[in-house]
């Protein structure tokens, strides 16, 4: 399944999340969204590669430090580029960029797009 | 050359009885010292201690032990006494009461801290007390009195530091509440602060195609925001004012409960809120606060309803009392049980929170301040149940007419 220009984005806060899909849609991104932790490590056990992951931290079921640590254990996954979604950057892993909430739209797409490898 | 008669002849036992009182051991025991070295002056046969303010565990201290009458009797006497030398400025004092049958006494009032806070009293079968014994008790009971005074006060000193140690505990933990409070609010205002400015953003840059959907999340997080605010300022009531405020008036609670059920319902229609009310369920409550806990308790059974997401709410009219009770699949942690009803109890959870975690704690001051009360039960095949018994007059009213 090639998902080049998917984007995995989990955070408990609905909100949130569904800006950020109503976002990134529009600058031309398809969205996968999980509610959780747990919902988005189903979702990565699954068929789902999607070429970033937006991750919250503080989030029920499994936390986005928990996510992350499964992911890098996880040879299919370890190499997906991980985004941390927070407002305690001082919480994030020192060397996953991250995106400071509230977040602003340029700095969204800029942080995003940088992820992306570049399409052959 | 001193005689036995002389103030000279008493430096060395004034010198053992302040050694007395200085000594380690309990007041009892130090009181017990100085009346047998008075022996060495003043003879007596009974010799007591009595005190208006106390500060040994006795009431009276008497040397030799007396029967219980009779010790009951010199208590009464002494309290007498000491009565009236406590009410009359000294050089008017009134002739003595009673004495015990061919006896002599000398009584001697105790001044601690310039107030009449005891009396020494010495007694004996003739011959007559000197002068010089009286001087000399006088000098022993200034001697006493300046070290029960010093005792009370070294107690009072102890008692208003334990006091103050208290109020300063309590003064901190309510400033780590408040800590605590302000670092939630400010952290979980920003998930709806953020998602409005990101949605005005958006609708900026988009044209009026995403309008609807926009203008509906940015209503959506400004609800939440409100109710942070809502809460904060019942948190505010609930801490300053001792209690929430009740304003009763008459109050159908059935009413109450369709209209929150018509909410929610209309807002997660992929839930089934069944509604069932059996009886008077009418009473003299706060309108506004009651709506406040069927909607919580209401919208609590749905966020956590798990499976078939039937949410049970029923109204049965008692007697005096009208029980309201919430259903829904899914059990709450066993752990997490004891802490529920506090205020935020998401740092139970392991860190992971929703809202403020002060739902539940507001509540039950609502409920309590109605003079009602709430519980929860929750396992694994009977799902969650809250149910609140709230009585039909508040506490206040029930006394008024009884009165």
């Amino acid at each position: 399944m090639s998902e080049g220009r998917t984007v995995l984005v989990v955070d408990d806060d609905v909100d949130l999340r569904e800006i950020l899909r109503d976002v990134l849609e529009h600058a031309g991104y398809s969205i996968v969204l999980a509610k959780d932790g747990g919902q988005a490590f189903d979702l990565l056990q699954g068929e789902l590669r999607p070429a970033v992951v937006l991750l919250d931290l503080f989030m029920p079921a499994m936390t986005g430090m928990q996510v992350h640590a499964a992911m890098q254990g996880d040879p299919r996954l370890a190499t997906i580029p991980v985004v941390i979604i927070t407002s305690d950057p001082s919480s994030a892993p020192q060397d996953l960029p991250v995106l400071k909430k509230p977040i602003r739209i340029d700095d969204l797409l800029r942080v995003v797009g940088a992820q992306l490898a570049p399409i052959e | 050359m001193p005689t036995s008669q002389t103030p000279v002849f008493w430096t060395p036992i004034l010198y053992d009885i302040a050694h007395a009182l200085e000594s380690v051991q309990d007041p009892e025991h130090r009181i017990n010292r100085v009346f047998s070295l008075m022996r060495r002056f003043v003879p007596y046969d009974r010799c007591a201690l009595m005190e208006s303010v106390p500060v040994l565990n006795a009431r009276i201290a008497v040397v030799p032990e007396l029967p219980i009458e009779e010790r009951d009797a010199l208590a009464r006497r002494l309290s007498n006494l000491l009565d009236l030398i406590s009410e009359r400025p000294l050089e008017e004092l009134p002739q003595i009461p009673p004495r015990t049958a061919g006896h002599v006494h000398l009584a001697v009032p105790i001044i601690g801290l310039g107030e009449t806070t005891g009396i020494v009293f010495v007694e004996r079968a003739a011959p007559s007390y000197e002068e010089s014994h009286l001087a000399f008790l006088s000098v022993v009971a200034a001697q006493i009195g300046a070290y029960l005074a010093a005792v009370r006060s070294d107690r009072e000193l102890r008692t208003s530091e334990v006091k103050r140690a208290d109020l300063l505990e309590k003064r901190e933990s309510d400033l780590n509440f408040l800590e605590m409070f302000m670092g939630m609010l400010g952290h979980d205002l920003r998930n709806p602060l953020g998602a409005i400015r990101m949605s005005a953003e958006h609708l900026q840059r988009t044209d009026g195609a995403m309008l609807e959907r926009t203008t509906r999340r940015i209503l959506s997080s400004t609800d939440r925001m409100e109710r942070m605010v809502e809460q904060l300022l019942d948190l505010t009531r609930i801490r300053l004012a001792g209690g929430m405020p009740v304003e009763p008036t008459r109050v159908d609670l059935g009413e109450v409960c369709g209209r929150t059920v018509d909410e929610l319902q209309a807002a997660h229609p992929d839930a089934r809120i069944l509604h069932e009310v059996t009886g008077d369920v009418t009473g003299d409550w706060d309108r506004d606060l009651l709506l406040q806990v069927v909607s919580n308790l209401v919208a609590n059974a749905i966020q956590h309803a798990q499976g078939s997401r039937v949410i049970l709410l029923r109204v049965t009219g008692g007697d005096r009392t009208v029980e309201l009770s919430t259903h829904n699949p899914g059990v709450i942690p066993s752990g997490l049980l004891p802490v529920l009803f506090d205020p935020f109890r998401g740092a139970h959870e392991g860190g992971v929170r929703k809202g403020l975690g002060l739902g539940l704690f507001i509540t039950r001051h609502i409920i309590e301040a109605h003079g009602g009360s709430i519980e929860v039960e929750s396992s694994e095949p009977d799902g969650t149940a809250f149910t609140v018994v709230l009585p039909r007059q508040q506490p206040s009213d029930l006394r008024e007419d009884l009165a």
